[in-house]
């Protein structure tokens, strides 16, 4: 859910504003896009994709429907580096062009529905996988896993800055369970709808969905020695 | 962007005197006014009346279709849940609304206060998005300093989102084909057809790239270029600039005659 205007207080929208400006600064940089621009056309198609695919509504109940934010799918497929810059992208033109989302609040939108959740996605797919033997099969099943738990951090981390910058009229536990409760169900087909697509990609493309590919072994510099003793 | 790539055309809107100001006056006034009407304490309703009254007079100089802000006003849906749970969860005294449902008197100020900061705001964005493309945003968002790469950044998403949704009419045109309109809405062909286009997407970044690359690099020539001529905004002018701190200064004098009054 994006935080309209209105909902926090100024100082805790303005620290947003500068956690998430650093935090897509250093993604960016990570992600080599300010360093050699010719990556960012992946960048911003995934944006692109992520507007698109967010257009699915989903009814969550008690009236309310929410959209899917895709930040655990950016992240398998992108790395959590772009992902955070692609939503950051996304959260910025939705604030500006669909008047989705509050423009004081961007920075905390940018905090809620890019940094957490992808940071939780990466960290689970790192966890997980392994246990299940890094075996591609298995793959799409953790994607969703991560998914699915980074959408409802991203829900907790959006009731927690309301619980913190916004009013004090209500009970915390009233603000967490609503909004927690709302998430639930969406992190449930975030999961499934997660672990879909990347087994789709998996089966067209396994080389795009760039936290499968085997991670590019350190070398060691003692076989670099042949038997003889000679290097190579 | 141009029309023929399915941008968003400036040739379609009404011309008025937002479309001429520059687009980056119109993003600082946006801001300033919103971190304005943000501040606003919400005991004092009236207070809001202000910058509603600015909203809704900004939005009639602007020309903009009625029907184009009730769309945007569906985005409020959500916010009018959480406002209710202000309103019927809230702490302190309770007032008896409507035969046994209480509601906290409290809650209610602050649903209200809330609601009016949302609506304010979804309009105000409703009218400067109105009035200005999105070529002309990333401009705006340039001349104001923020990072050439995220600004290209922007303005390369916003174009390939119409790239991407006429991509996936094709997809689902070609679902529907073979298997008929009764199959698109299962859960499985969905998740089919959002796979297939992620893949479309990123052999159409890889394509992207290779022409950059081929026609030397992204400094020579931008991917996004900026209208010239007629249609391009000039840079801002001083008595723009003052213009532009015209709805933050009302909402400011507000606030401040709601907190000393």
């Amino acid at each position: 859910m994006h935080i309209p205007d209105g909902f926090v207080s100024l100082p805790v929208s303005l620290g947003g504003a500068a956690v998430a400006a650093t935090a897509v600064t250093m993604a960016a940089r990570r992600a080599a896009i300010i360093v050699s621009e010719k990556v960012s056309t992946l960048p911003a198609v995934v944006a692109a994709y992520l507007l698109v695919g967010q257009l699915l509504v989903v009814p969550v109940g008690f009236g309310t429907s929410a959209h899917l934010i895709g930040t655990g799918l950016a992240t398998v497929l992108v790395g959590p580096a772009v992902a955070v810059v692609c939503v950051a992208t996304v959260v910025l033109l939705q604030a500006l062009v669909f008047a989705d989302g509050g423009i004081t609040a961007i920075g905390l939108n940018v905090v809620d529905d890019g940094l957490v959740p992808a940071l939780v996605a990466a960290s689970a797919v790192r966890v997980l996988w392994p246990l299940l033997g890094r075996r591609t099969e298995r793959f799409a099943l953790v994607a969703g896993v991560g998914a699915g738990l980074a959408a409802l951090a991203g829900g907790l981390a959006a009731a927690l800055v309301l619980v913190i910058g916004g009013t004090d009229v209500v009970s915390r536990a009233t603000i967490v369970s609503t909004l927690g409760g709302a998430h639930v169900v969406v992190a449930g087909i975030e999961a499934a709808l997660t672990a879909a697509i990347v087994a789709t990609v998996l089966r067209l493309r396994p080389d795009l969905v760039a936290m499968a590919r085997p991670p590019v072994a350190p070398v060691d510099p003692v076989e670099l020695v042949d038997r003889r003793g000679a290097t190579r | 962007m141009s029309a023929a790539h399915g941008g968003q055309s400036a040739v379609g809107r009404l011309e008025s005197p937002l479309t001429r100001l520059a687009p980056e006056v119109k993003l600082v006034a946006l801001v300033t006014f919103l971190l304005a009407v943000a501040v606003t304490p919400p005991h004092r309703p009236w207070a809001f009346a202000v910058p509603a009254a600015v909203v809704v007079v900004v939005a009639v100089v602007a020309l903009v279709p009625l029907r184009t802000l009730a769309g945007r006003l569906v985005f409020e849906i959500p916010v009018l849940a959480l406002a209710a749970t202000y309103a019927l969860a809230g702490k302190g005294p309770r007032v008896d609304v409507v035969a046994g449902m209480t509601l906290s008197r409290p809650g209610v100020v602050v649903a209200g206060a809330v609601l009016a900061k949302a609506t304010i705001g979804v309009v105000a964005v409703s009218v400067v998005a109105a009035s200005t493309t999105a070529t002309e945003m990333v401009r705006g968002l340039a001349r104001l300093r923020v990072p050439s790469w995220f600004g290209d950044l922007v303005a390369l998403s916003a174009r390939q989102v119409e790239v991407l949704r006429a991509e996936a009419m094709r997809v689902r045109l070609a679902a529907e084909l073979r298997g008929g309109t009764g199959r698109i809405a299962t859960w499985r062909a969905v998740a089919r057809g959002l796979g297939t286009l992620f893949v479309r997407g990123a052999s159409r970044a890889e394509r992207l790239a290779t022409s950059v690359e081929v026609r030397g690099g992204i400094g020579s020539a931008p991917l996004v270029t900026a209208p010239t001529g007629a249609s391009a905004v000039p840079p801002a002018t001083t008595g723009q600039w003052l213009s532009a701190l015209v709805p933050a200064s009302l909402a400011t004098v507000t606030l401040l005659v709601g907190l000393i009054a």
